[in-house]
């Protein structure tokens, strides 16, 4: 641990428990990280979130009501902005997110296309009840995505005003991406609701080594948890979501195909751990982030900061081609079996391995 | 600080295992390190690993060389993977039968599972909680363990892969009843707890042909326990347990604790139970091999037969040309030895995170009411451990503080499920530990507690204790408010 925290735990261990000692603010810096964190980084992503997935939801609705081209444009550019603040908040995938059940809810990957195929051709109601009540792999953003784009790499890309045609002559589709829309807005919105509030998640780990905190006695913890979730989405990141279709040249492990959106998912990760570093949605320090407590070493922190910046920059060249003309897919990039491809890939999951252990010398 | 039972109602508490391959390495040393200034040159590691986050659970026995931690990794990944039903590429073999696909879907982030959602009318339909199961039985017979209901078994499956023409063997309704009673200070309480009934049996032929009806079969409704510092157990030897145990109450101060004994299905020799609700499993390797068979339908080593009854099997699963691997000799498997073999590594080495605030004034308050009130006499606080019988070296001749006997106990009406188990009565259940139970909220997002889940909290968990435990419970419920929330404060700091 940094020495700074850990001089700091005995006393935030007695604040925590015994009710009879005031909180002692010896050396407030983990306890503001966390405050702010808790409200400013990671409930405002899940505000964020939720208030796109209600955009969202309108859209869809609005889509099964007229299939136009202009409502499937909208209900796509919707698509990826929730998806973008989901792929963010995958920085810190604890608490309701996962105790809760929304991660299959609302991402489960792969999707069973099987099943999904037997919802639009069966007759079930396709009512709230009975969308809450399905498995992960038939809803959620990947089930929306399939319904909104549909066709996987390498048959090529389905125009907007295909897709209103295929919409058009399909009702029970656009009925199913509705319901799919309105339950994965309810998950977004109650994994708001649940960091919110005096008996919220949020003040469980803002309220760390406080009596307010039932999950957090210790700063220490509540801080460790912050470092594992960053650590959790790296290291998810190089190892399966670069790693696995690098290694095996499989298709089958990477997720957002059909919106050809797995590059931008991965970039949103990384602004996620920029998030929780910096203490801010807007990547602009807010001097309450996690770079705070590790702010003791001034290398360790700038290695910190070049190495979110190299990471971001690698996955972007991920499916640049040599001619400048267009870029591929993420998916195309691993499917082209080019040398050229591979070496960006594995310069990205390099960038990621070495991000986690910038951050380990910064944070240990 | 007194303890207010959790909002969840209705909640689907399906969670997905994350594709990640455990915790990194690096959080493993970190975990270690704040413990550092304690290790001197040559000293061993030390038992416990300093976690108090929402992995708390899911950390490697410190000190660990690179293959283990290897192989760790490895038994992580397979505990965490779903199986999925025949024909498909990976990991096919799942069913006819199961109760759900993967270790990681009932024990999340190592931890204990969830009983069904407590509506607040009505009841729940157990597809709703993956994570609890029901072990059935038509009778016991203390040397071969319970009779197994005709078609069925001794576990019932309530999930079933539909395109192998596979039915659940039965619908299980929950019904949730309350009673209310009175600590000695007046203030009020309410205890819950689960009825299951069966509907729906897939082969009710199966069952009258044989003698029996439906109120005949024994239901044994277990909600999966947290796994971490199971290794340990496996080394305790047996003259410990048998020393603690005190089956006629020779000392008279009411608590008797007895020793299991169980079938080992390699040998097939009668040896002391250790694992299990109800000590009901000699070693790991046969629980999770009971596990990938009873609770997944996923044949291994030790269970090379398909679970389902009559009407669930096909062809294939009876027919040992089918299947038949000529180049082994021997039918394939669906986890085979290296699966098996690197989950039971994982869930002998998952370590046990340290317990925190020991020295808070309150927390030792709590510590010797504890003590005062009975409870240490079966949560025994410190054991110590003898060779690992598969020579694991850190988990040998160490000094744990497992809070457990391991030993079965009669805990009263209240608690019992009437199912017997080899020696173990339908009153009986073995001394669950409580290491790291203060954690149980951070990393599973509920406290619920006992075998099926039908506590609320740890003040309710205590005032179910009943049988040998009366006592114990009856010296609880009298301490004032503020001694109480010191005991309940201890337990936390596990
Ligand atoms: C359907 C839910 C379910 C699944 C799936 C499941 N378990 Fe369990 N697990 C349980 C229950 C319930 C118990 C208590 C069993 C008993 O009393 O015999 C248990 C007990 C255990 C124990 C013993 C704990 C103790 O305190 O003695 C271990 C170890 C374990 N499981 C590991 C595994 C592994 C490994 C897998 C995957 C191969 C697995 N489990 C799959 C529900 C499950
Ligand atoms: C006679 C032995 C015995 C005594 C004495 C006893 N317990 Fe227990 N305890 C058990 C058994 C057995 C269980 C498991 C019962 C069940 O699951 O139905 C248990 C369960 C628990 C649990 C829930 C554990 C879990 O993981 O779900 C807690 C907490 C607990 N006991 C605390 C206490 C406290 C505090 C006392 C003293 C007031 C106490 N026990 C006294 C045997 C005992």
């Amino acid at each position: 641990m940094n020495t700074r925290i850990f001089r700091l735990t005995p006393l935030a261990l007695l604040a925590g428990l015994n009710l009879a000692v005031p909180t002692v603010h010896a050396e407030p810096v983990a306890e503001r990280v966390l405050e702010h964190t808790a409200e400013h980084v990671i409930t405002r992503n899940y505000v964020r979130l939720a208030v796109a997935a209600d955009r969202l939801a309108d859209r869809l609705t609005a889509l099964r009501a007229t299939p136009t081209a202009e409502h499937v444009i909208a209900a796509r550019a919707a698509w990826r902005e929730a998806r973008a603040y989901w792929e963010t908040g995958e920085a810190h995938l604890f608490g309701p997110v996962d105790t809760d059940g929304h991660d299959p809810a609302m991402d489960s990957w792969p999707l069973d296309r099987r099943e999904l195929a037997g919802l639009i051709t069966g007759s079930a109601p396709l009512d709230g009840a009975h969308i809450a009540r399905l498995d992960g792999d038939v809803k959620g953003f990947h089930a929306i995505e399939f319904l909104l784009w549909n066709r996987p790499v390498g048959e090529g890309r389905e125009s907007a005003a295909q897709a209103a045609g295929r919409l058009a002559d399909n009702p029970r589709q656009r009925e199913l991406l509705a319901a799919l829309g309105a339950d994965l807005h309810d998950h977004a919105a109650a994994m708001a609701a649940a960091w919110q509030g005096s008996e919220g998640h949020g003040r469980q780990l803002a309220g760390a080594g406080t009596p307010d905190s039932r999950l957090y006695p210790a700063v220490r913890g509540a801080v460790q948890e912050l470092v594992e979730g960053m650590d959790g989405i790296a290291d998810e990141l190089a190892a399966a979501k670069l790693g696995e279709p690098l290694a095996s040249g499989r298709l089958d492990g990477v997720e957002s195909p059909w919106a050809r959106n797995t590059r931008a998912d991965m970039q949103h990760n990384v602004e996620g751990i920029r998030n929780l570093w910096l203490g801010s949605l807007d990547g602009i320090d807010s001097g309450a982030g996690l770079r705070a407590i590790a702010a003791r070493q001034d290398a360790e922190v700038e290695a910190v900061d070049r190495a979110l910046l190299v990471a971001a920059g690698r996955l972007a060249a991920i499916g640049e081609t040599d001619g400048g003309n267009g870029r591929l897919a993420f998916a195309e990039a691993v499917a082209s079996g080019e040398e050229a491809q591979q070496v960006r890939i594995q310069a990205a999951v390099e960038a990621v391995r070495d991000l986690q252990a910038r951050l380990e010398e910064a944070l240990h | 600080m007194r303890e207010q039972s959790t909002a969840c109602h209705g909640v689907r508490r399906t969670r997905r295992a994350r594709c990640r391959a455990g915790l990194p390495a690096w959080l493993y040393g970190l975990a270690m390190l704040s413990l550092a200034p304690a290790i001197a040159a040559g000293e061993r590691p030390p038992v416990t690993v300093d976690s108090a986050t929402s992995n708390a659970f899911s950390h490697p026995l410190p000190g660990m060389n690179d293959a283990q931690v290897a192989r760790f990794t490895r038994g992580d990944a397979d505990f965490e993977t779903p199986f999925v039903s025949g024909g498909n590429a990976i990991r096919p073999g799942l069913g006819p039968v199961f109760n759900a696909a993967s270790c990681e879907s009932c024990h999340p982030r190592d931890s204990r599972g969830a009983p069904p959602p407590h509506p607040v009318n009505g009841h729940t339909n157990l597809a709703d909680a993956e994570s609890l199961l029901l072990r059935v039985s038509v009778g016991n017979d203390p040397d071969a363990g319970p009779t197994p209901v005709p078609s069925m078994g001794t576990q019932l499956q309530q999930q079933a892969v539909a395109g192998a023409g596979a039915v659940p063997e039965a619908n299980v309704e929950v019904h949730w009843r309350t009673r209310t009673g009175r600590y000695a200070d007046g203030t009020a309480y309410e205890l819950r707890w689960p009825e299951f009934t069966l509907t729906g049996l897939a082969d009710p032929a199966a069952l009258a042909a044989a003698g029996y009806t439906i109120e005949d079969i024994r239901i044994s409704p277990r909600v999966a326990p947290p796994i971490h510092g199971r290794g340990y157990i496996e080394a305790i030897p047996d003259a410990t347990l048998l020393a603690l145990a005190d089956p006629a109450d020779a000392d008279g101060d009411g608590i008797s604790g007895r020793a299991n004994r169980v079938l080992d299905v390699g040998s097939g020799e009668r040896v002391i139970g250790r694992i299990g609700l109800k000590a009901n499993n000699p070693s790991l390797r046969q629980q999770n091999a009971g596990a990938y068979h009873q609770d997944m339908g996923v044949t291994n080593p030790v269970f090379p037969g398909e679970s389902a009854g009559t009407v669930n099997r096909d062809a294939a699963d009876d027919d040992p040309e089918l299947g038949w691997n000529s180049a082994t000799g021997r039918p394939d498997l669906e986890a085979g030895e290296r699966i098996l073999g690197d989950v039971t590594f994982y869930t002998q080495t998952l370590a046990v995170p340290s317990r925190r605030f020991v020295d808070n004034p309150e927390v030792r308050h709590g510590e010797r009411l504890f003590e005062q009130a009975g409870c240490a006499a079966c949560h025994v606080p410190r054991l110590a451990t003898g060779e690992h019988p598969e020579g694991i070296a850190l988990l040998s001749n160490r000094e744990i503080a497992p809070y457990s006997d391991f030993l079965l106990h009669d805990m009263g009406e209240g608690l019992a499920d009437g199912r017997g188990d080899f020696l173990a009565s339908g009153r009986e259940w073995r001394t669950p530990p409580l290491w790291g139970i203060g954690l149980n909220e951070l990393v599973t997002g509920h406290r619920f507690f006992l075998h099926d889940g039908r506590a609320r909290g740890l003040a309710e968990a205590i005032l179910w204790h009943g049988g040998e435990a009366e006592p114990a419970r009856e010296r609880f419920r009298h301490l004032s408010a503020a001694d109480r929330d010191a005991l309940l404060l201890f337990l936390r700091s596990l």
